[in-house]
């Protein structure tokens, strides 16, 4: 037997079929849901969207501060580097000193080096007795 | 356009309305379709109370996720494949499927002019529920659904000849059971 499997409803198999079908079609109302399945499904939706809604948001949240510490890194880097430069001057600032003060003052690089010390002890003592009080 | 196809112009609008609304929206969907899904899943998990855990399941995704049905080319064919899939899930997650021999787990509804049809609505549900799950779920969708085999086997993902040959089975058997029903009511 070939079937026509485009057929609709009112369209039976049997002749004997068709009383059938349309009993079962005029029951399809008989079982229906329960008054509190409406609100229950609602209220479930509501939790749930909430919930996505919220990790959402802690997710942009995770990302904005992974962002801004990446960002912010190399600058407070550069102000460490900054800052420590500030409080104590290199070998090679301290050397460039002691050159600079054996040329003016016409004394010997060693003597010089030894003043530009004293200058730096004086200058950290300063600092270190403004910070104490 | 298939009775099919129109409705699922409408399931498209509700997800539409909801993809805008969020959740709020949900409501309009449940309304034109829950009456439709219960007893689709009702037919399978053989339970109302399994099949509105089933429904709910479903609407509740769809509320989450609007795109799934406005992602699919047909909406209303695909939502019934997921509360199908929802509630076989339900059915999976216990041991064992009891057989409800009367229909006191349903909540029935019969209009005050419908009295008369009463009987043969509940011969009509209780020979249902002897049916394997395969041969009653193509008769809702048929009869119910107004679905052509070709849709029918979409949802059901078989082949059209297979779903054809499984309502034939099952409405040989409901005329069978329907039958007997009247005439132990008629004598």
């Amino acid at each position: 037997m070939s079937i026509d499997t485009t057929r609709s409803h009112e369209e039976s198999f049997d002749p004997e079929f068709v009383e059938i079908e349309r009993a079962i079609l005029a029951s399809g109302q008989y079982v229906h849901p329960s008054d509190d399945l409406r609100p229950r499904t609602i209220e479930a939706a509501r939790e749930v969207c909430r919930d996505q809604r919220m990790l959402r948001s802690a997710g942009v949240g995770a990302i904005a501060a992974l962002v801004l510490a990446l960002l912010s890194s190399p600058v407070v880097e550069r102000l460490n580097h900054r800052h420590s430069r500030s409080l104590s001057p290199t070998a090679r600032e301290i050397e460039q000193q002691a050159m600079e003060l054996s040329m003016r003052a016409g004394i010997g690089p060693e003597w010089a080096l030894s003043e530009a010390f004293n200058a730096l002890r004086k200058d950290q003592a300063a600092r270190f007795g403004r910070r104490s009080f | 356009m298939t009775p099919s196809d129109a409705f699922s112009v409408r399931v498209r609008q509700c997800a539409e309305r909801i993809a805008e609304s969020h959740e709020a929206a949900l409501a309009g969907l449940y309304d034109l379709t829950a009456l439709r899904l219960v007893r689709y899943a009702v037919t399978i998990t053989r339970n109302q109370h399994d099949a509105e855990d089933a429904l709910q399941t479903s609407l509740v995704r769809v509320a989450a996720d609007p795109n799934l049905l406005l992602r699919t080319e047909k909406p209303w064919p695909y939502l019934l494949r997921m509360v199908r899939n929802d509630s076989l899930v339900i059915l999976r997650r216990k041991k064992r499927v009891f057989f409800v021999p009367n229909l006191n787990d349903l909540l029935t509804h019969c209009g005050v002019d419908e009295q008369a049809q009463e009987e043969t609505h509940r011969a009509i549900w209780s020979a249902l529920r002897t049916l394997p799950i395969e041969q009653s779920e193509v008769v809702v969708l048929k009869i119910w659904e107004s679905m052509t085999f070709a849709q029918i086997a979409e949802v059901l993902e078989l082949s059209p000849a297979t779903a054809a040959s499984r309502y034939r089975y099952a409405l040989e058997k409901l005329a069978i059971r329907i039958r007997a029903a009247d005439a132990e009511v008629s004598p």
